[in-house]
């Protein structure tokens, strides 16, 4: 019943030096979901871009049902049947949802060649919207929705580019981490969404989640230094399996280094009372402990996150106190907090965290150039600095072959152990890290989670706000669950005795 | 905003650290050719004058060309930081032309000594930098439209002034500050600015002030999340650029033997070319201080080469558009550089 929709056969793409991928073959159906992992640097991103035109591959073939494919650019593959959701949404914020859907097509609305018709692109979007079953107003702009309808609308305008516009019949959908900023309750809607559309689309779907992977793919590739070194169907396979595969390793037990969890700890260090910032969270009371690590779980929207950024006074509060050792930081500067020993470790680590266009070194003295790196008189400390970047290269293990390379040119793990020797280097009292491993690797993933099991050794305080749950319960003492800005529940996370991820949702939705 | 998405530079997101060596060395060789492009283009420049004239390369015309740029050096030096920060200035003309004016004007009614005369054109420089910074920063308005308006307010309040006519200064304190040799040779003038460009590149990379000039340029979101107090270091860039055109205003008042109205017009659009073909790039983060004095000289030489050419001077003003362009085009490293707008 399905018939062959795309193959590929042993594309190769050279960078100069690195073979990003070689002899890369793959086969899709009508109709099925590709699941494809692999480690960071293992070659999807390249795959992906080959598929969508965006590269051109050195050595290869692709077809389509057949036919030689051979796209030129982006849009070419979008006429062709495939398309793309990117990672970062490509999406105009102040245009319409309708504009947005037919960005860059426009001229199929064309009315004698030159006057837009405005009306048939509503409608038509208004058409596609609602044969996903998404209740979006095709004439607000993009801006007005939440993140996670924003990506419906990017894969809706994925899936009817090709198929309303061109007349593909199947075409082909490329997702790339499309779940790594959604929430639980997000995630499930994006299923709907893929399973609404599967009877009409084929998809090859990138994630680090690996249970998503499994849950979702029929067919799962597995990607390793530039090659596919399996294909496997994914109901022979279990997410330890899968990543034991994709790491070449074998997940250990204590991936989240449970056993060095402390079940003592030293004096309260962070003091929060009563903590309120209007639309946001409401009466929030808190005390961390030296050594201890506490998890902050809830649904996007629940006000975790910026409560995060109040406690590392990135942002204002109405009322209530925060103190650090006795000492109260409530609405004082970030230099302020920075000084008492307070590092803040943001989500969007290519906003917030890097410098892209800096070198390793001058990301990391970035906070400190006040104190450690400079003196009184404003003068930096240029030796200093590199041997401190040169001391993290070591211990952290970043994979750079030196402290002058720009942090643009990393990895997403590579450049979130720089965000954090920007903080290790400081006497450090509490660290609060913001989704600390979105977009990492397994790998580098666990070498956090062992430097802040180190951090608590020394008697450091940590907060980890978290999307994903397992992390949160892996990681921390105890978990605090917020919905709707209010602290529902307050859970222990002791070892051998953690809660499951089913308990925690309970709370947060 | 294209739909073209960005693509990840994969060559370095490898974990292979041979492979990444090899790479890397090949990246480096071409990086090295863009780093130096500026200078080879220079050089190139000399060259072709000096074939076509042989009056182009004698010490007299060299030390003309370096009297010329001097006071380009200088304001250059300032701008560079403005730009690094991902800002513009357009107001630094309009600041030369003030300070020089009251520099004068103090000189000739006043009989102060010179180094007043600068200490009054550097205080004149700061207060309109601090004017600058202060809209721009605390009242958040676009540095494009405050420097816009301030560029007008101070052209008009120079002009207010002196009435629009030229103040001639003869003292000859005054003019040895600028024409004076206190190396035997040298004009002061070029030392003057050679001194100035030596502590630019100093503020630059050795001190807070400087990195977090390039901090708030490439990312002042992270810079904030870090707890630079953006704000204040903005309002510092603009004293600083601010600082820098005021002097500039007084020594070029002393070269030129008056101070006279819209005297800092042409060095408004000269200043920002430099700095950009020098390779600091408008949208900020990248280049630096260090880079701006090949863009003044190749401003300069491209000036005085076609001049004792005689090139039409209408010409002149064509060709050195079509540089500025050209040299902006081949020598940016927009690697570096997200979004051009």
């Amino acid at each position: 019943m399905s018939s062959l929709l795309f193959e590929a056969k042993n594309l190769t793409k050279g960078f100069p030096g690195v073979q990003a991928l070689s002899k890369a073959s793959l086969q899709i159906q009508a109709g099925e979901i590709i699941g494809l992992v692999g480690e960071n640097g293992a070659g999807k991103s390249t795959l992906l871009n080959i598929i969508s035109g965006i590269y051109r591959a050195d050595n290869g073939e692709m077809f389509i049902q057949g036919k030689k494919y051979e796209p030129k650019d982006y849009q070419d593959a979008t006429r062709k049947g495939v398309a793309r959701v990117f990672q970062e949404l490509a999406l105009v914020p102040n245009l319409t949802v309708y504009e947005n859907i037919f960005l860059s097509h426009e001229s199929i609305f064309l009315k004698a060649g030159i006057y837009l018709d405005k009306n048939k692109m509503i409608k038509k979007s208004k058409e596609i919207l609602s044969k996903l079953n998404l209740d979006i107003d095709p004439n607000k702009p993009v801006d007005f929705f939440s993140f996670s309808t924003k990506q419906a609308i990017e894969i809706a305008k994925a899936c009817s580019i090709s198929s309303e516009l061109f007349k593909v019949e199947t075409p082909l959908i490329l997702l790339d981490e499309p779940t790594s900023s959604l929430s639980q309750n997000e995630i499930k809607e994006f299923y709907n969404i893929i399973d609404k559309l599967k009877h009409t689309a084929s998809f090859i779907f990138v994630s680090h989640r690996l249970s998503e992977i499994l849950q979702i793919s029929d067919i799962i590739y597995i990607m390793k230094d530039g090659e596919i070194i399996k294909r496997i169907s994914s109901t022979e396979v279990n997410e330890k399996e899968l990543h034991e595969l994709m790491v070449g390793r074998v997940r250990e037990e204590d991936y989240y280094q449970e056993n060095k969890q402390l079940t003592v700890f030293g004096n309260p260090v962070l003091s929060v009372t009563n903590l309120s910032k209007r639309n946001y969270f409401e009466n929030f009371n808190l005390e961390v402990k030296e050594g201890e690590i506490v998890g902050i779980a809830g649904v996007i929207g629940s006000g975790k996150a910026e409560l995060g950024k109040a406690l590392a006074g990135t942002t204002k509060v109405d009322t209530g106190s925060i103190t650090i050792n006795e000492h109260d930081i409530t609405n004082k500067t970030m230099a302020e907090a920075i000084k008492m020993g307070i590092g803040y470790i943001p989500e969007e680590r290519n906003i917030e965290g890097i410098i892209d266009s800096f070198p390793i070194s001058w990301n990391i003295s970035l906070s400190s150039l006040n104190d450690i790196v400079g003196n009184k008189f404003g003068l930096l400390n240029l030796k200093k600095e590199r041997e401190t970047a040169k001391r993290y290269l070591k211990t952290l293990s970043i994979k750079a072959p030196h402290e002058k390379i720009d942090c643009g040119n990393l990895s997403g793990g590579n450049q979130q152990k720089v965000v954090l020797s920007k903080w290790l280097m400081r006497d450090l009292k509490l660290l609060i890290l913001d989704n600390p491993t979105r977009g990492i690797d397994p790998g580098a993933k666990a070498e956090i989670y062992e430097l802040l099991r180190d951090l608590t050794n020394n008697g450091v305080s940590i907060i980890v706000i978290s999307d994903e749950l397992v992390e949160l319960i892996g990681i921390s003492n105890r978990i605090l669950i917020m919905k709707d800005g209010i602290l529902t529940s307050e859970m222990d996370s002791k070892v051998k005795n953690k809660p499951s991820e089913k308990q925690l949702i309970s709370y947060m939705v | 905003m294209s739909l073209q998405p960005q693509v990840p530079n994969d060559n370095f997101r490898q974990q292979n650290p041979e492979k990444q060596k090899n790479n890397d060395s090949e990246y480096s060789k071409k990086m090295i050719l863009m780093k130096f492009l500026p200078l080879i283009s220079l050089i190139i420049l000399i060259l072709f004058f000096s074939i076509i004239n042989s009056q182009f390369l004698t010490v007299g015309n060299s030390l003309n060309i370096l009297r010329q740029s001097a006071v380009l050096l200088v304001v250059a030096c300032g701008i560079t930081f403005i730009l690094l920060m991902g800002s513009i200035d357009l107001s630094f003309g309009s600041i030369i032309t003030l300070a020089g004016v009251l520099g004068a004007l103090m000189i000739v009614h006043t009989g102060i000594p010179v180094i007043l005369s600068i200490l009054i054109g550097a205080v004149i420089g700061v207060l309109c930098g601090l004017i600058n910074g202060l809209i721009f920063a605390i009242g958040k308005v676009p540095s494009f439209l405050v420097t816009l308006g301030t560029m007008f307010a101070l052209d008009g309040i120079a002009l207010m002034i002196i009435g629009g006519s030229p103040v001639p200064v003869n003292s000859s304190g005054f003019l040895d500050l600028t024409r004076g040799s206190l190396i035997p040779g040298i004009p002061n003038i070029i030392l003057w600015s050679l001194i100035i460009y030596l502590i630019m590149i100093f503020i630059g990379f050795k001190t807070k002030f400087g990195r977090y000039m390039f901090a708030i340029g490439g990312g002042e979101t992270v810079a904030k999340m870090s707890g630079v107090n953006i704000s204040r270091y903005k309002i510092y860039g603009f004293m600083v650029s601010g600082l820098l055109a005021g002097i500039a205003g007084v020594l070029m008042a002393s070269r030129l033997g008056s101070a006279t109205p819209r005297m800092g017009e042409d060095l408004l659009l000269d200043g920002i070319a430099a700095v950009v073909i020098g390779g600091t790039a408008l949208t900020g983060g990248v280049g630096g201080p260090h880079k701006t004095l090949i863009g003044v000289l190749l401003i300069a030489v491209l000036g005085n080469g076609m001049n004792i050419s005689s090139v039409d001077p209408y010409l002149q003003i064509v060709i050195k558009g079509v540089v500025v362009v050209a040299a902006v085009a081949i020598g940016l490293d927009r690697k570096k550089i997200k979004v051009v707008k």
